[in-house]
């Protein structure tokens, strides 16, 4: 080893070449390559875009609930509501927001480094994400709309004349857009992953790594192997769709006319758009279960239990994601022999999920429990998670699938599986580095009230849905009026399930109005107000400066989890103190000789 | 400077694998010129090659081999799975094609995919007609069976009398059909809605092949 | 030194050594590993497209062209099947030798040899993508289009300008940077701050870009 020390010219944080702080308010503000900066930028640009998603699916509830009654939903609309709720929610809001919101703000923080390892290319990874959420709503100005052929852009429909609404501008800009977001995230993640891996502090050993950075960093590797299918299938349907190629259209007679394709498999994108597909919903639930681990590990003053089975845990959850995918096709068609191998794998995720959800029960066990408004959220996760992973047990069975498959049960699985566990994950995570991030502290009544009719709201919302599908009720369909085997009383429940939609819309007012409130008049906070151990906590400023750490940068001498310790004068060790009583030894695998 | 900077190749090092992957391109080009049978042998040896190639030009142009095993470890096992990835869609597009073959099968009794043959395709016209009646979608109106699915059947309809919207009378005959393929909307024969698009784009040796086998579906035809 | 059972033992204890560490997993430079984890990603990218290739030539309805006879070369009268792509080959796996040489001189701190090796690189880079041009040119000219060829299948048409162009396009990023930076190291820029990590990773970019038409050489045109 020492060889190698000597094989390195410069010492750590050699390649900074950005100590300076900027001072005009565009390098400040708006160019700025300060990592806390971009991750603001992220939040809120991820946010906004967020609350279109939300309005499209009230406008979808409206219509379940009261069809026909509302004349500004159209079939059409329908169709294009239902395809931009999915695409915004699940790559604009969520993979945006885990990974450059919090990517950007947690990573170098709770590595004790002083930015991302190229800050340049960080500003740049926003810039392009902006661009890329311009073209989506580009796609609303054009001719046709946006894009309605379902959030999964499955052709031929999404592409071919007249077979969905927007199949032609629509279906181009978004998949530019994608295409320009697979950039970005591009971009981000190389940041993050060489972040992680090379700029860690002194004592900062990967298994000293709070699980939130954990969470981050194995999304981030999953969004760098599995963007490129994304890109490579949207690649080649805007060929399809512009240059006439036939990757993915058969030959298809339309109204009596032959089209210009011939012998494409569609079949094909399924599998490309899944491969990615897979691994986004772990990209955006790894980070969620981070913030999660050490939400709960805080709020409890007590050590994650199986800290090593977390770490194991999250790797084999990235691993396996990529062995899934095609229990998404199980009906598509495919090679049947597929559906055999791709069940197995997809029942093994169960294993490593259980184990963190085991782990998380296991935190709280006899903890001396604070209930904040963050925790709340963080418990609220692990209920929703297990509420929505469970039903993917169901789902993961062959025989069991092929008669729920698109129906609402499936909406009602990752709904509360990917899509409410990760948005409680990341209200969790709001509400918590709110008062490092900000300054102030928000208010709590209002957090909880906020917490309490979101976190029962959505089980009013997904929770029956889970009996429409079994009942057999269709998703993505504009009307359920030709549906015969439903019965009447599943209307009502339709019904519900809308006014709890807007009911918990409304709450989101009131977070809104308490974090614009809280920023302006919220109580001042102290640098650690939950008497937390991780590095973000142990800044010399708050909110933290540029540079983060001041003159001297932190070193590590413990793991993230010194909460409790016997014989130590308070409950909570930080990371950067040395010497005391500890609850894990430090680790065998000495670094230096 | 140190051990790191030893690990580095030397240039002949550079020079001798250079020679090397040389040698295989000119190696992999020639079992190509020589189209060296079995098919799969020929293919076994070009992947063969590939790898080869492959490995020299990471361990040595890339340099991995002066990196650490850290960085080793990291980099070759996802780069390797991707020829699992390749395996893969090699097997889901030979089960499509399967499945393209046995619908076919079932549909026509013949095989659509031909063998590759040098010609581009057969030479015999009803054969053709068949082919180009299916490729241009002619069949998801027009039955061979005499059942009446949007237009009329081609079943028995070389040389019969057409009744046509007001009232007139024609014989199907090359003339008629040529016309009505090219021009439908001239000729309606009563009770079909005018709704087939104009197959302009066909050619004179091709519309004559479609005729070939609307006449050889009728006892009055040329067989 | 060290006895080779030792050097084994040695090799995994670093492996550990370099994932339990504090500070950096990967002992190089920060943007080296930047560049690692970029080419990682950048392999799935043409091992998807690999794949996607694989699967749409396998499933295709129609026949495959033979590309012995669509890429031939007339030479004094006679078809040469492949000629040019052959040629290609050679030209783009040579320049990663060279750029080898370069990356080498670099670390040595030969200002000189280190430009001279960058530029022959570019220009060989640069011949490749002409020659690229000439091929696409002759392509179009003879009638294949991205929807169809007068050889057989759709798809070929498709997967060859959709591989090749991307594949071209990494080449003439690279033919760009490798410009920039064989200009700036004659200019002494690399010398002045004594660090040739430049060069380097421009290597590991080009030695990437051989990497790809590694596997595309043989699986499109051998095949």
């Amino acid at each position: 080893m020492q060889e190698h020390a000597a094989g390195l010219p410069e010492t750590h944080g050699h390649e900074e070449t950005h100590q300076h702080e900027p001072t005009g308010f565009w390098t400040k503000y708006i160019f700025s390559q300060d990592h806390k900066v971009i991750a603001m930028q992220y939040t809120i640009t991820a946010l906004l875009v967020g609350v279109v998603g939300m309005v499209f699916s009230w406008l979808m509830r409206l219509q379940l609930a009261f069809p026909g009654q509302l004349s500004l939903i159209q079939p059409d609309n329908y169709l294009q509501f239902m395809t931009q709720h999915g695409m915004i929610m699940v790559i604009y809001l969520l993979t945006a927001f885990l990974l450059g919101g919090f990517g950007n703000y947690l990573i170098p923080l709770m590595i004790g480094a002083r930015d991302m390892a190229f800050p340049f290319l960080n500003m740049m990874s926003y810039w392009t994400y902006f661009v890329s959420v311009i073209l989506l709503f580009a796609a609303f100005i054009v001719p046709g709309g946006p894009s309605g052929g379902g959030w999964t852009i499955y052709p031929p429909q999404s592409i071919l004349p007249g077979a969905s609404p927007g199949s032609e501008w629509g279906i181009r800009l978004l998949l530019m857009s994608l295409a320009v977001f697979v950039a970005s995230g591009t971009m981000g993640g190389l940041n993050y992953v060489t972040t992680v891996l090379q700029l860690r502090a002194k004592g900062m050993t990967l298994m000293y790594l709070p699980l939130s950075v954990w969470g981050i960093f194995v999304a981030s590797v999953l969004a760098l192997l599995a963007f490129p299918a994304l890109f490579v299938g949207g690649v080649m349907l805007l060929l399809d769709s512009l240059a006439g190629t036939s990757f993915f259209i058969p030959l298809v007679n339309q109204f009596g006319r032959q089209l210009g394709h011939e012998g494409g498999n569609p079949i094909l994108f399924q599998h490309l758009f899944w491969y990615f597909g897979h691994p986004e919903v772990y990209i955006v639930i790894l980070p969620a279960m981070g913030v999660v681990s050490d939400i709960i590990a805080n709020f409890s003053r007590k050590p994650i239990f199986g800290y090593k089975a977390m770490v194991i845990s999250i790797l084999a959850i990235g691993g396996l994601s990529f062995l899934v995918w095609a229990h998404h096709m199980f009906v598509s068609g495919m090679n049947p022999y597929f559906a055999f191998w791709f069940a197995i794998a997809t029942l093994a995720v169960a294993i490593p999920s259980a184990v963190k959800t085991y782990n998380w029960m296991l935190t709280l066990w006899g903890g001396n429990l604070w209930f904040t408004t963050p925790m709340l959220y963080a418990i609220g996760f692990v209920s929703t998670f297990v509420a929505g992973g469970l039903t993917g047990l169901y789902l993961g069975n062959t025989a069991v699938d092929v008669p729920l498959t698109d129906t609402y049960f499936v909406v009602a699985h990752f709904h509360l599986v990917m899509g409410v566990s990760a948005i409680l994950g990341i209200f969790a995570g709001i509400y918590y580095w709110f008062p490092k991030a900000i300054g102030r502290m928000y208010n709590e009544t209002l957090g909880k009230l906020h917490f309490w009719v979101t976190f029962v709201g959505t089980y009013a919302i997904f929770f029956p849905m889970y009996w429409l599908g079994a009942a057999g009720m269709p998703r993505r369909y504009y009307t359920n009026e030709a549906v015969t085997q439903l019965p009447p009383s599943s209307h009502e429940l339709n019904i519900f399930i809308t006014i709890a939609a807007l009911t918990v819309g409304a709450a989101q007012l009131v977070f809104a109005f308490n974090l614009v409130w809280s920023i302006f008049k919220g109580k001042k906070a102290e640098g650690n107000p939950w008497k937390a151990t991780s590095l973000e906590w142990q800044t010399p400023q708050t909110p933290p400066v540029h540079g983060n750490w001041g003159p001297t940068e932190p070193v590590v001498y413990r793991w993230a989890y010194d909460y409790s310790v016997p014989g130590a004068s308070q409950d909570f060790t930080p990371q950067n103190v040395a010497g005391g009583p500890a609850q894990k030894a430090k680790a065998s695998g000495k670094t230096k000789h | 400077m140190n051990k790191q900077e030893h690990k580095h190749i030397s240039i002949g090092t550079c020079l001798k694998v250079w020679g090397f992957i040389v040698a295989l391109v000119a190696l992999s080009y020639v079992v190509f010129l020589l189209q060296i049978e079995p098919l799969w042998l020929r293919r076994v040896i070009f992947i063969a090659i590939a790898l080869l190639q492959a490995v020299l030009s990471v361990t040595y142009f890339m340099q991995l081999r002066a990196e650490r095993p850290g960085l080793v470890y990291a980099i070759v096992p996802p780069v390797s799975l991707l020829l699992a990835l390749v395996i893969f869609g090699l097997s889901e597009g030979d089960y499509v094609w399967g499945v393209r073959q046995t619908h076919q099968w079932l549909t026509t009794g013949k095989p659509v995919i031909e063998e590759p043959d040098k010609n581009g395709g057969t030479t015999n016209p009803i054969e053709k007609g068949m082919q180009l009646a299916q490729s241009n979608g002619c069949l998801s109106c027009h039955s061979v069976t005499g059942e009446k699915i949007v237009g009329p059947s081609w079943k028995g309809l070389y040389g019969s009398p057409q009744e046509l919207e007001g009232g007139t009378t024609v014989t199907a005959d090359e003339a008629y059909l040529k016309e009505s393929i090219v021009n439908p909307g001239a000729k309606i024969v009563k009770s079909f809605p005018n709704v087939m698009p104009p197959y302009k784009t066909l050619n004179e040796e091709q519309l004559d092949a479609i005729i070939a086998y609307i006449k050889s579906l009728s006892s009055g035809g040329s067989k | 030194m060290e006895q080779p059972q030792q050097e084994r033992s040695g090799s995994l204890r670093r492996l550990v050594a370099d994932w339990a560490s504090d500070r950096e997993t990967f002992r190089v430079r920060w943007s080296k590993a930047m560049m690692w984890i970029f080419l990682l990603g950048d392999s799935f990218v043409f091992g998807s497209f690999l794949s996607a290739y694989a699967a749409t030539r396998i499933a295709a309805t129609a026949p495959w062209p033979n590309t012995g006879e669509v890429f031939a070369l007339h030479v004094g009268g006679a078809e040469i099947p492949l000629l040019l792509v052959a040629i290609m080959t050679l030209i783009l796996l040579s320049s990663g030798a060279t750029m080898t040489l370069a990356v080498i001189y670099g670390l040595r701190h030969d200002q000189k040899r280190a430009a001279m090796w960058t530029g022959l690189t570019a220009l060989l880079g640069a011949i490749f993508v002409s020659l690229q041009a000439v091929e696409w040119t002759n392509l179009i000219r003879e009638g294949a289009r991205p929807w169809t060829n007068p050889w057989g299948a759709p798809q070929f048409g498709a997967n060859f300008f959709m591989l090749t162009g991307f594949h071209g396009m990494h080449v003439t990023i690279g033919v760009l940077l490798l410009s920039i930076i064989a200009l700036r190291t004659s200019r002494g820029v690399y010398e002045q701050k004594r660090d040739y990590l430049s060069v380097e990773l421009v290597g590991l970019y080009w030695g990437f870009v051989d990497l790809v038409w590694v596997f595309l050489f043989p699986f499109f045109y051998l095949f």
